[in-house]
């Protein structure tokens, strides 16, 4: 299986060339994603309290919902880094509580901030990353070369990553996510920081992968871009899946024009921020 | 300002519970590790305590001695300990305290000098070395008041200029941010370990240089005295107070002076690190070969190599070799068993490279956790990378070995690998012999490191035993074996353990 890089981003003009990629052979059973009961607690405190989901072949599911929800955690779990208190959870029909090792191999993970090692540079960390993924060479350069001219970082391949700005170090952060071609991805919030080019291109690379088959979990605050590439949405409030569906499932359940409206309608929050910004317009 | 301290401290140790997967995975542990931990009169109080028993040990000693040349001189090798805990703490925990960005909430806070708040920081870490040094600062203050006053503050004297250099290396070599690795990166690093390592032999070069003095003048010989100038041996002098009191008045005007600009120059190097930039450039990514365990340790080198500050941990046992192979040298007469004394002592205290190496990570094992990572895999690269430097210590100790003894030299190039690799083995078995499949960082402090030198000492008996029976050439060949089953077991263990 190979994909064609050109037709996703010809009409962006970032200057990208045909490279033809094998995908990794990863056995999959049922969905890339079940989530069953799952349950997450730090100490007496309830992170996660009892959410399932499924996240098909080929789908980008949204996980929404407002900060301290449970988003992250979740997600962390879904890689492998983090072990649930309590469920069952399945990814690419790998049990994460078993054999987290195995679910990191298949799984490319995109933190909210990109946590790199600053002494090291692009190339190093690609290198670095490339060896304990064992990631044939050629495979790697082919990667690595596509990915560091769409994101337009060739410049900043031999500096160090301390010095990088945030934005840049997030694109590094992107692409080491992306080398071992992984089968599902899971990204926490990964556009922040993006230059409005760099996220389109990310943009359009996910709704490649989509068609390839692949599973993406996404999650952001950007409700207009979450409406625009998601197939659908689940909404998590105190760590609990308070609504799931495609958009206009949940438009249409909650009576609202859009999706900013639908998720402050379901955190019960639209009341409570249409009365704050009445104080701060009455206080300033 | 001390409230400021105290929440550093805080967020600094809460930082090391929660990167211990000995702790972490176990929310009972973890408390109680909090608990203990953020407690800083506890932690640090019962830290004292674990090294109160090696300091009763040295205090004994002095307690009955009836010469006074026997005390200072024992207490001139006890000085030795503050000042070193002083250099090490300060180059080395500062690094980690900066790599978590314990700083970063305060470089927005209008503070004049916001690095005094690291001084205090680690001036914390460095009470229980005072445990080791106090009992027998008291036996001298018992016998002679005056005397032992004056040998107190050399130990105050002595941790105040271990941490104002401490702070030097960390100011010149730890906190500056080179842009682009550039072709002469590597180069550049190199003289910079060497200035390093010149840096800390400075006090034995004094000493050298003293006697060459004293026996070129007598002028300056009598001006001199028969007492050094230089700490740790400026501590004779207790028993002259007059004198004593000159000099610590002086180097208390030196070292003052230097802390007070260097204190200055941290904090604005914190608030913004001297960037080296060069030209930018275009170029395009060369994939390099190795695996998972050749990338984890080229990983680790790469970044000790570059945080010179951090490499301050592994040259430790340089620091006590180095005396020795000068000796060795100057005598003109470095024999085979000298050389072997050497690459034991040097192997042994490698084993102070356990707290650096677990630095290593920081903030960043988190990216490490969503790699598909073995903590066997792990372990192993951690041993490896420990035992890289002070295994080409020894190398170089070799070298010297065979300008004296020519080809014999080589019966003792497997201890020069096999010595480190089984300190660090031993080392990375007692951090990472937790059942859990995560990779973790544990808490290393100093009553950590006090075990394992007694681990790592026991394993050396066992490996000297036969040199000691036997006779150097007869005993190597059993020694070698046993070094063999010993580090077949220990890569075992590791590998079960995982």
């Amino acid at each position: 299986m190979g994909f064609n890089f050109v037709s996703t981003f010809e009409h962006l003009n970032v200057g990208v060339t045909f490279i033809k990629l094998s995908v990794l052979h990863i056995p999959t059973v049922g969905g890339m994603i079940e989530v069953e009961g799952l349950v997450k607690k730090f100490g007496s405190k309830v992170a996660v309290n009892g959410i399932s989901f499924t996240v098909h072949d080929g789908e980008i599911y949204g996980l929404l919902g407002p900060n301290g929800s449970g988003k992250s955690t979740t997600m962390k779990i879904l890689s492998g880094i983090l072990r649930p208190t309590r469920g069952r959870v399945l990814v690419g029909g790998i049990n994460v509580a078993k054999d987290p090792i195995r679910v990191k191999e298949i799984v490319g993970y995109v933190p909210e901030t990109p946590v790199l090692y600053e002494s090291l540079t692009p190339s190093e960390l690609f290198n670095f990353v490339g060896g304990i993924r064992g990631i044939p060479k050629d495979k790697l350069e082919d990667r690595v070369n596509y990915f560091v001219r769409a994101f337009e970082i060739e410049e900043y391949l031999e500096q160090f990553i301390g010095t990088l700005s945030f934005g840049t170090q997030q694109k590094v952060s992107l692409i080491t996510a992306l080398l071992h071609d992984p089968k599902i991805l899971v990204m926490d919030e990964s556009m922040n920081g993006l230059d409005p080019k760099s996220a389109r291109i990310l943009r359009e690379l996910l709704i490649e992968f989509k068609r390839q088959g692949k599973s993406i979990v996404f999650s952001t605050h950007v409700l207009p871009l979450a409406e625009m590439i998601c197939d659908r949405v689940g909404v998590i409030y105190q760590g609990n899946i308070i609504a799931e569906g495609t958009i206009e499932e949940l438009k249409s359940k909650a009576h609202e024009e859009n999706l900013e409206d639908v998720f402050l309608k379901l955190t019960e929050s639209k009341d409570e921020v249409y009365n704050i910004v009445q104080a701060l317009k009455e206080a300033l | 300002m001390f409230e400021i301290v105290k929440i550093l401290y805080r967020e600094l140790h809460y930082q090391i519970v929660k990167r211990n997967p000995l702790v972490a995975n176990n929310e009972r542990r973890f408390r109680k590790q909090l608990k203990t931990s953020l407690n800083m009169k506890r932690s640090v109080g019962m830290q004292s305590i674990a090294f109160l028993a090696f300091g009763a040990m040295s205090a004994m000693g002095i307690a009955i001695s009836p010469e006074k040349y026997v005390i200072t001189s024992l207490l001139a090798s006890l000085a030795l300990i503050p000042f070193i805990f002083g250099i090490y703490v300060t180059a080395v925990q500062s690094s980690y305290v900066l790599s978590l960005g314990l700083f970063e909430p305060l470089k927005v806070l209008p503070l004049r000098v916001g690095a005094l708040y690291l001084s205090e920081l680690l001036s914390i870490d460095l009470i229980p070395s005072f445990s080791i040094v106090l009992p027998s600062i008291l036996v001298v203050i018992v016998k002679y008041p005056i005397s032992g006053i004056l040998a107190l503050l050399w130990m105050i004297l002595g941790v105040f200029i271990g941490h104002t250099l401490g702070l030097l290396i960390l100011t010149f070599f730890g906190l500056k941010v080179s842009q682009r690795k550039g072709r002469g990166h590597s180069l550049k690093n190199l003289f910079k370990i060497f200035a390093l390592m010149l840096y800390m032999g400075v006090f034995y070069v004094m000493t050298y240089a003293q006697n060459y003095i004293r026996a070129h003048s007598e002028y300056l010989a009598s001006f001199m005295g028969r007492y050094s100038l230089a700490y740790p041996f400026t501590i004779a002098s207790i028993f002259e107070p007059f004198k004593s009191f000159l000099l610590l008045a002086v180097y208390s005007v030196i070292f003052g002076s230097i802390y007070v600009v260097v204190i200055r120059r941290t904090w604005s190097k914190i608030i913004e690190p001297e960037v080296i930039s060069s030209a930018q450039k275009f170029s395009k990514f060369r994939p390099s070969k190795g695996g998972s365990l050749f990338a984890l340790v080229s990983k680790d080198l790469r970044i000790i190599f570059r945080k010179t500050a951090m490499l301050t941990g592994f040259l430790v046992p340089l620091y006590f070799a180095l005396p020795q192979l000068i000796m060795g040298i100057q005598s003109g007469n470095f024999a085979l068993s000298d050389a072997t004394a050497l690459f034991f002592t040097v192997g042994f205290m490698s084993t102070a490279g356990a707290d650096a190496i677990l630095k290593v990570e920081g903030k960043t094992l988190d990216f490490l956790r969503t790699l598909p990572l073995k903590k066997g895999t792990y372990a192993l690269s951690k041993a490896l990378s420990m035992s890289t430097v002070p295994s080409i210590i020894l190398l170089l100790v070799l070298g010297v070995t065979y300008y004296f003894n020519g080809i014999k030299a080589v019966y003792l190039l497997p201890y020069a690998l096999m010595l480190p690799l089984t300190s660090s083995l031993i080392v990375m078995l007692y951090f990472f012999h937790y059942k859990a499949e995560e990779i973790g960082i544990s808490e290393v402090n100093f009553g950590h490191i006090i075990v394992l030198f007694i681990i790592v000492g026991v394993a050396y008996a066992l490996l000297g035993a036969p040199l000691v029976l036997l006779g150097l050439l007869k005993g190597l060949p059993l020694s070698y074996g046993i070094d063999a089953i010993l580090i077949a077991v220990l890569l075992y263990a590791l590998g079960v353990s995982r």
